[in-house]
């Protein structure tokens, strides 16, 4: 009896390392913050990142990550995970403002093409709520859309069915305005390829390979979309404009 | 290395001739030097030389008191023509050369002589020689003992190398310097460096001044030794303890006389190689100095500095700011020089704490290290460049500089600063503003952590364009759709009920008036009336929907006007019950007449049911 007793006990802690290993999410998350606000940010990531294996993500995960990479000085990386954070969650302040200051850090002597006016309000617009959340905002004005259409047909008067009807065409709108935006999240985040520069100076090159004439050099945390892939090169587009290859083990995919 | 023709044995010490008559001309002020030696036995001849690098228009010797002038002037001129881009440099020197003898001991002063260039007159330095106690009768030292001995071999008193030690036990890191001299009474042709000493445990550095070694002239014992320095060393012991320089080896060709000869030389002829004419053969001789000890010295732990680096000399710290007054995003530089004698190849820079806004690039170093016979002297720079990344005032704290200073044997510390450097001007946000990688961005600095709770997805995890999303999105479709087939089926069933009420007035009209009409043909007055007067109310209550209980003329009067019935209409419809509640109750003989009534109930129903239709198309 008293063995049974001594196996149960053993067993069990045996099993509770394995038992803590089996974080969940929030505890790693907890203790990786804990591990951060020591300032023992190798730590930090370490644990952050176990949450990555798990193949579960969140924007304030990435953020977390981009500042732990931060404080241990690697640009690039930082600057990766914040726009992780952002494909996850456009509108997330605290990482466009730590990407910002990342930015300002490194070497960036390709230049930006500033954007029309519009295009940058059409860009900041759609970059209000991630697809997901326009996707809810499509489908509740579609809702109101019909709840209007049904108090226009159950309507007696003649100013309610004007009322009604009108507020059909704008929930209609809004609809599919929202459900544009969430095409256009949905495209940026998973059609669209961007890779940030991991290498401190990266020689891009004319041709997809080694012997390629060396056209410009981008700087590490340089952001660039990729427009085509052969093997394990990569046909990127700066956004100056440039464009060239560069092999695939120099970039980090977004 | 012998050579057997005596011309080429002359030129080989042309260069040696001419570093020993000092001519060395300079461009600029004519120069106008002597050279004579410093030290003669007495009774030996020797030179004086005056040169001048312009062609005199008058010179002058001055009296020899205490020598006797065996011949001179004899006079020569050499021109040298150089072209460097186009300029032609033309350089001349005129030399006038005395032979004399020295008649006795003692030191002598050679007055200086005048020259008349250009017009202007000019005065050589005066030389001075000492006569020292040589052989009265000899004219040549070095002569008698190598052909007394009668051998070909020159004696270990004829030929040595001393190494000169300037400190043999200096301390460790501390510079001292070694010197091999080459001492010799017979005439030395050339030299050659066999074996260098290993500098084992020590940093060395060559300071042997370049081009031939210069030739002087030291008194031993009784002799009269010509010394050449051909090795000068800066050396620097990097341990403590006892340090042992192995010998210097030299392989050089000595001239010596013929065993046979006893023909008599001038002495110019011993000392630069003998007469062509002489009889005389060259031999190769190796010499090796003696080894040197060195007792390096521990530095003193007591007293050491923290921040002390191996340094040993004499330095300056020097540290200039400039400008000290910047604008925001703009460069200031910081050197620090280190300048003094000593180890200054291994000086690392001063450490600087530099306040954490401001951006520091790696310092450049400029040397300035001159490599002269008295040793290893010089500067070495330290910039830094400073741009200021936030306004304010900055303050850089002094800097130390630490080191050992053998000649009171202690440690000293040199400071330099501290240095106030002021910001000002507006700080832009600029994104191009030039900055280290590893540099922050100082005002601003990025925002903390997130803490809170978070909505966990699963990577990949997307409700758009997923199948709950386009399941919603078709669901208020659905739902309107749906409603609109209720709706409309609604529609129709109410629509049936008004149809049948409609209908149902009409009939129950219809068969009141139809029943009143036999009335009217029974002349029953009374239930004619009543027929009539229920037609009506019946009609409207069925028509109008309003229940019996509420029926009196006020309500049908309001839903009339509510329905857009002409008030004559109602006027009339009104006037039509109260035409039949009269009669029914109107005392006898005051008949109205039926058909009149019932005409004009009819009429006043059908007249309503087309207003009730018109208007119930027209809502």
């Amino acid at each position: 009896m008293s063995f049974r007793i001594m196996l149960y006990v053993w067993s069990l802690i045996l099993l509770l390392p394995l038992w803590s290993h089996a974080q969940s999410p929030e505890d790693l998350m907890e203790n990786g913050n804990l591990a951060y606000m020591e300032e023992n940010f190798e730590e930090a990531l370490e644990r952050y990142s176990r949450i990555v294996r798990m193949g579960k993500e969140s924007a304030p995960l990435y953020y977390n990550i981009g500042n732990a990479w931060y404080q241990k000085g690697s640009i690039g990386q930082a600057i990766l995970y914040y726009e992780r954070a952002l494909r996850l969650n456009p509108s997330y302040e605290p990482a466009r403002h730590n990407l910002r200051i990342a930015r300002s850090s490194i070497i960036s002597p390709v230049e930006e093409i500033p954007a029309l006016f519009f295009q940058r309000w059409h860009d900041s617009f759609i970059a209000l709520f991630s697809a997901d959340r326009w996707a809810i905002m499509a489908i509740a004005g579609l809702f109101l859309m019909a709840l209007c259409i049904a108090f226009y047909v159950i309507s007696r008067y003649v100013w309610q069915k004007k009322l009604f009807f009108a507020l059909a065409i704008i929930m209609l709108l809004m609809g599919i305005t929202a459900l544009y935006s969430a095409n256009r999240q949905y495209h940026l985040r998973y059609e669209k390829v961007e890779v940030i520069v991991m290498d401190e100076m990266l020689h891009v090159r004319s041709a997809p390979a080694g012997s390629g004439t060396d056209l410009f050099v981008a700087y590490e945390g340089t952001k660039a979309e990729v427009i085509n892939k052969i093997d394990n090169w990569l046909e990127v587009r700066f956004a100056d404009g440039n464009i060239g290859w560069v092999n695939d083990d120099a970039v980090e995919t977004i | 290395m012998i050579f057997d023709t005596a011309m080429l044995r002359y030129l080989l010490f042309m260069p040696l001739w001419l570093l020993l008559s000092g001519a060395l001309a300079l461009a600029d002020d004519p120069s106008f030097t002597v050279s004579a030696p410093q030290r003669v036995a007495e009774g030996e001849r020797f030179r004086v030389t005056w040169t001048l690098d312009a062609r005199p228009d008058d010179f002058q010797a001055p009296s020899f008191n205490g020598f006797r002038r065996i011949s001179g002037p004899s006079t020569s001129s050499s021109t040298s023509t150089q072209i460097i881009n186009n300029q032609v440099t033309t350089t001349v020197s005129y030399s006038y050369t005395f032979v004399l003898e020295a008649a006795e001991e003692g030191t002598f002063t050679i007055p200086p002589a005048r020259a008349v260039i250009d017009g202007r007159e000019h005065a050589s330095e005066s030389a001075s020689v000492e006569v020292t106690d040589g052989p009265a009768t000899s004219a040549q030292p070095s002569q008698p003992r190598q052909e007394e001995r009668g051998d070909t071999r020159p004696g270990p008193d004829d030929i040595f190398i001393r190494a000169e030690v300037s400190n043999s036990s200096p301390f460790q890191g501390e510079q001292i310097i070694i010197s091999y001299k080459l001492y010799t009474r017979l005439s030395v042709q050339n030299y050659n460096i066999e074996r260098l000493p290993a500098f084992q445990g020590m940093w060395t550095e060559n300071i042997t001044p370049s081009g031939q070694p210069s030739v002087t002239r030291e008194l031993i014992g009784e002799d009269i030794y010509n010394v050449a320095e051909i090795r000068r060393m800066a050396v620097f012991p990097q341990r403590s303890g006892e340090i042992s320089i192995e010998p210097m080896e030299v392989e050089m060709a000595v001239r010596i006389r013929a065993a046979d000869s006893r023909r008599p030389g001038s002495p110019f002829d011993d000392f630069f190689g003998g007469s062509p004419f002489s009889r005389y053969q060259t031999i190769t001789h190796r010499e090796r100095s003696e080894p040197v000890i060195l007792q390096v010295e521990r530095l003193p732990a007591e007293g050491r500095p923290e921040d002390f680096t191996g340094l040993v000399g004499n330095f300056e710290l020097r540290a200039d700011l400039s400008p000290d007054n910047i604008d925001v995003n703009d460069a200031a530089s910081l050197s620090v020089t280190l300048s003094g004698e000593g180890n200054l190849r291994m000086a690392e820079l001063p450490e600087v704490s530099f306040p954490r806004h401001l951006d520091i690039f790696d310092p450049q170093v400029t040397d300035d290290i001159r490599v002269s016979s008295s040793g290893i002297k010089g500067s070495r720079q330290f910039e830094y460049v400073i741009i200021a990344r936030s306004t304010g005032d900055f303050e850089i704290p002094a800097l130390n500089l630490s080191y050992f200073d053998p000649g009171s044997r202690t440690y000293r510390t040199q400071e330099a600063g501290p240095f106030s450097l002021r910001v000002h001007g507006e700080l832009v946000a600029d994104s191009d503003a030039p900055g280290r990688r590893s540099g922050r961005w100082q005002t601003e600095d990025i925002r903390y952590i997130h803490t809170g709770s978070v909505n966990w997805q699963s990577a990949g995890d997307l409700f758009y364009k997923s199948t709950r999303f386009f399941l919603l999105a078709a669901l208020p479709l659905i739902l309107l759709i749906v409603f609109l087939i209720i709706w409309k089926k609604h529609m129709q069933s109410n629509a049936d009920i008004q149809g049948i009420r409609i209908k149902r007035a009409r009939n129950a009209a219809i068969k009141r008036l139809k029943h009143a009409e036999r009335m009217l043909r029974d002349n029953q007055r009374e239930a004619f009336f009543e027929e009539i007067f229920k037609a009506l109310w019946g009609y409207v209550s069925d028509r109008l929907e309003i229940p019996v209980s509420r029926l009196n003329k006020e309500n049908v009067a309001s839903a009339f006007a509510s329905r857009h019935i002409p008030s004559d209409l109602a006027d009339r419809f009104l006037e039509g019950l109260y035409e039949c509640e009269y009669a029914r109750f109107a005392p006898m003989g005051e008949e109205r007449p039926m058909d009149i009534t019932y005409e004009k109930a009819l009429d006043t129903i059908v007249t309503l049911e087309k207003e009730l239709r018109k208007n119930n198309t027209k809502r």
